[in-house]
């Protein structure tokens, strides 16, 4: 099947589904009217003051390059296709969050290490550890430090790429893995507020047949049996750091734009497969209605000229 | 926050709402319910050949599968709850499932090569939670109806399931996709959901899927289930014909994939 066929199908069947729950909602706006609703919402208006309530978006995405856009010497740019899921003020990110301070909490004790000593005494080589008693105080802020962290909100986002949804071929490349963000977002107080948000960031995706050209990619220098023509490597993306993301109106509740950046603390690429981009991107999001969006960015890595792009439709619930 | 956790306090203390009479699934952030089940399920299995301790030989012309059959019996505590809502109207909820049962052994149609140790029945005991999401809902009249979506998580503890078994395993976690429709005409409801488990541990690559369709009138519930499990194997090699093979491990080709279903009846009391 031809790719952009299967593209237009992949986007179509999210329009499809973005649609029907439109109308879904619709249906139950009419019982609002006729009190069976509890919460009344008037069809785009929220816009960007969304980030103020709780919320999920899901949506499917597809396009090419991504955090692989300054990858040289590919036949054909690394494609990608999958599903975004965001929690906004959500009860997952508060309960995982919850659950590992809770298990830091109980593996604190009610001791501290103050320091060691080693030395050698006879053939044996022995270490003393010092503890303190902590104090009242401080165990009761360990104990409180669970409930103080399910108490926060906390925004979180999981891109998950599949190489299954499109296929992946040697014509095709497609990637597989997931981008994982977890942080918080700062708004303004305004109707239609900008907001900031930073974030805890782990990125993992893999492309096992990129197809090179002769002479190029990873290995094309090191030897490698068919560098020397067109040829099949594997390619690895990780990212461990930060997320920075800027989002503001520009028309209305109907049209926003942003930019993020992701910081890659895992500094240069290890070995010329495992690559460690800061991927840079930005777009625009489309409020056909409250709960329907699309969004469309480009994306760049590092100062390459190679950009790369995604679409994508989806629904919030 | 604190409101969710104490709702699924009150439910655990039988105080919420009822689920028969004055549910509203329009409204129904608020309501939970509890369920106790029994339920039977008659078990078929297709499964590698595994040989018996010693080293058994594999006969010439024999196949590398054998299939067999087994019973199943189970009592299980359910809860379910949703306790917030997102700005979109979305019922922000959860659920818990507690099982506990008990499988008898396996008859084989080809026995002669099974290793019986790893065919007898044994007591087993499940717990999962899953985060609920009530997507769709609405009330019109004398019908209503809803459509959850949920993620979690789970474990399951059976010392004598053959794919545990096989590999000196007792127990294995999984992750939990599930989806459920829930359609009620006055007081007479018709449920269906589906579960579906990919195990997060184990030797083992499994696919089980946990597909349930059920009646309910005011707090009684009768169905069917369909448990149906995928396995592949982490790739054995095949023993040559009158080789014996090394006992403990499965006598099957690399990614050979075998199968299990569960079928049966199972009838419920909700609270």
């Amino acid at each position: 099947m031809p790719c952009k066929t299967r593209y237009f199908r992949l986007t179509t069947c999210s329009l499809a589904v973005a649609i029907a729950l439109t109308f879904a909602y619709t249906e139950k706006e009419a019982h609002a009217e006729n009190g069976d609703r509890m919460i009344p919402i008037t069809v785009s208006a929220i816009g960007t003051g969304r980030y103020a309530g709780r919320f999920y978006e899901v949506g499917a995405f597809s396009g090419v390059g991504g955090p692989f856009s300054n990858v040289k010497g590919l036949v054909n740019p690394i494609g990608f296709s999958g599903v975004r899921v965001l929690e906004n003020q959500g009860y997952v990110s508060k309960f995982s969050l919850g659950m590992l301070v809770a298990l830091a909490a109980g593996m604190a004790g009610d001791k501290q290490l103050t320091g060691s000593k080693t030395e050698r005494r006879g053939d044996y080589i022995v270490r003393t550890d010092y503890y303190r008693q902590r104090t009242p105080e401080e165990m009761a802020a360990i104990a409180a430090a669970p409930g103080a962290v399910m108490d926060g909100e906390y925004i979180m986002e999981l891109n998950v790429y599949s190489s299954g949804f499109l296929g992946s071929t040697k014509d095709r490349p497609q990637a597989s893995g997931f981008e994982f963000y977890l942080g918080d977002r700062i708004t303004s107080s305004s109707s239609q507020p900008v907001s900031f948000q930073w974030a805890f960031a782990y990125s993992k995706l893999t492309v096992s047949d990129a197809l090179f050209k002769a002479g190029q990619g990873p290995n094309a220098t090191t030897g490698t049996p068919g560098a020397t023509a067109e040829h099949i490597e594997k390619l690895t993306y990780t990212n461990l750091g930060l997320m920075l993301e800027f989002q503001a109106p520009i028309i209305g509740s109907y049209l926003e734009g942003f930019a993020r950046w992701d910081l890659n603390v895992l500094g240069k690429n290890n070995g010329q497969q495992d690559l460690h981009g800061h991927p840079f991107r930005a777009g625009l999001v489309v409020n056909a209605s409250d709960r329907i969006f699309g969004r469309a960015y480009g994306s760049v890595v590092g100062f390459s000229t190679n950009v790369g792009w995604v679409l994508e439709a989806g629904v919030r619930l | 926050m604190k409101r969710f956790f104490l709702g699924v306090i009150l439910a655990m203390s039988c105080v919420s709402p009822a689920l028969a009479d004055d549910f509203d699934p329009a409204n129904g952030w608020g309501t939970s319910f509890m369920r106790f089940t029994g339920t039977y399920l008659h078990g078929n299995t297709e499964r590698p050949l595994s040989p018996a301790a010693g080293g058994a030989v594999r006969p010439a012309g024999s196949p590398n599968t054998t299939k067999g059959s087994y019973n199943n019996v189970e009592l299980a505590f359910d809860l379910y709850g949703f306790f917030d809502q997102t700005i979109f109207g979305t019922f922000l909820g959860g659920e818990m499932s507690t099982a506990l049962g008990s499988h008898g052994q396996t008859s084989f149609d080809t026995p002669v090569a099974t290793d019986p140790a790893k065919s007898k029945g044994g007591t087993w005991f499940k717990f999962d939670f899953a985060f609920d999401f009530d997507v769709l809902h609405f009330k019109k009249g004398p019908v209503a109806a809803r459509l959850v979506g949920g993620l979690g998580t789970g474990f399951e503890y059976d010392a004598r399931r053959w794919y545990l078994a096989d590999r000196n395993e007792s127990w294995r976690g999984y992750t939990i996709a599930l989806a459920r429709l829930q359609v009620w005409v006055r007081e007479i409801g018709f449920h269906g959901s589906i579960h579906y488990l990919p195990n997060i541990s184990g030797a083992y690559k499994q696919r089980e899927s946990r597909t349930e369709l059920c009646a309910t009138f005011g707090s009684f519930a009768a169905g069917v289930r369909l448990n149906r499990l995928s396995i592949w194997t982490p790739g054995v090699a095949v023993p040559a014909v009158g080789v014996p093979a090394v006992p403990g491990s499965l006598v099957a080709a690399k990614d050979d994939k075998f199968s299990q279903t569960e079928f049966g009846v199972f009838g419920a009391y909700g609270f």
